[in-house]
């Protein structure tokens, strides 16, 4: 799959680069970060101009996550509704539907930021979620391009300094990703276990008091 | 009732922190692992190994990095027009031979050990090579 975007990368150039990054921005299943490690390394070895590549990797990053912004915008809330109707779908109650929206309505700014550049796999969910959720859309644009500016560089900029080895750096690349999605996963993890401890102690004191009382009110 | 499911709660919250700390390894793993790769790559590539040889490279590439003409290297693969070659990657040179990239890239190491064996004194790239390290000029079909 790889290899075909990068003979059509070498075959077509800048427009195959543009399409090509705003698909996966969009969502799709495709690695745009590794395409544009490869052009960078394409342009350190002669195919390209890197300075051409930066405008034209963010322009497309960024068109291609507004397109996802509005996918879910226009219809994510006919489809959260949807899911809120379905019986099969009882296992995500419309509590934790809620709880889920609200936790990331607070943290919506850095979810977009991280995702554009280090979390990278998860950018297309977030772009349809932040559209769903109805976030604010020049909030969106602003952690967008600012996510998608560093989502640009560092692969490019990667990419052209290690040319000749470039798969090997992606491939570090995707590996620190993975590790920070996971450490991130299981600080939540961490966070909810502790939340969940101090109210199982919170309530397991509070039946001890409730009891002490009730036998100081109960006569010898 | 209430504590059985708190409880239950409470396990499958372990279970998975467990379930995670076990991926958080396996990455952590794979990031040595990738970075490990990385320096034999690099180690591979200054001592000018043929084996780093990839499916991505197209002439050009392989001719600046290891320091072969590019009309020998399209001799060898019997590509008969070079310039509009030059953007074909060898996947996609073993795509138009109808050959697995494999052999192609093997016929490719071959053909740089055999140019290094008749020619041991030949370091730096020729002339002709240089020209690929500026920015090329847009190439048709290319804006």
């Amino acid at each position: 799959m790889n290899a075909f975007f990068i003979d059509v990368l070498q075959l077509y150039g800048y427009p195959a680069l543009w399409l090509i990054v705003f698909v996966a921005a969009a969502g799709a299943p495709i690695s745009g970060s590794l395409l544009l490690f490869a052009a960078g390394a394409f342009a350190s070895l002669g195919d390209f101009n890197i300075f051409m590549l930066f405008p034209i990797a963010l322009s497309a990053a960024v068109m291609g996550d507004n397109l996802g912004y509005f996918i879910g915008r226009r219809v994510g809330m006919p489809l959260i509704g949807w899911l809120e109707r379905q019986k099969r779908f009882r296992f995500i109650t419309p509590q934790a539907l809620e709880r889920g929206r609200a936790y990331f309505r607070r943290r919506a700014a850095w979810t977009v930021f991280i995702t554009r550049f280090l979390i990278v796999v998860l950018g297309g969910p977030v772009n349809l979620v932040a559209g769903l959720e109805q976030y604010p859309y020049h909030n969106f644009l602003f952690w967008d391009i600012s996510g998608q500016i560093l989502g640009a560089i560092i692969p490019l900029g990667l990419g052209f300094v290690f040319a000749k080895s470039w798969e090997e750096v992606a491939g570090i690349f995707g590996a620190l990703s993975s590790l920070f999605l996971a450490l991130l996963v299981v600080m939540i993890l961490l966070a909810v276990l502790m939340r969940k401890m101090r109210q199982r102690r919170r309530a397991r004191s509070a039946s001890i008091i409730k009891a002490e009382e009730k036998d100081m009110l109960i006569p010898d | 009732m209430d504590a059985l499911i708190e409880r239950t709660k409470l396990s499958l919250l372990y279970f998975l922190l467990l379930l995670m700390l076990g991926i958080l390894a396996f990455t952590a793993v794979n990031t040595l692992e990738a970075v490990r790769n990385f320096q034999q790559q690099e180690r591979a590539l200054q001592a000018g190994d043929v084996k780093t040889i990839h499916s991505w490279m197209t002439i050009p590439v392989i001719s600046h990095i290891y320091h072969v003409p590019e009309d020998y290297l399209y001799c060898t693969l019997h590509i008969s027009n070079p310039g509009q070659r030059s953007h074909a990657t060898l996947d996609e040179i073993a795509i138009s031979k109808r050959q697995p990239v494999d052999r192609v890239i093997r016929t490719t190491q071959q053909a740089i050990l055999t140019y290094r064996k008749e020619h041991p004194h030949v370091l730096t790239p020729t002339s002709t090579l240089h020209r690929e390290m500026k920015p090329r000029a847009p190439m048709p079909g290319r804006t």
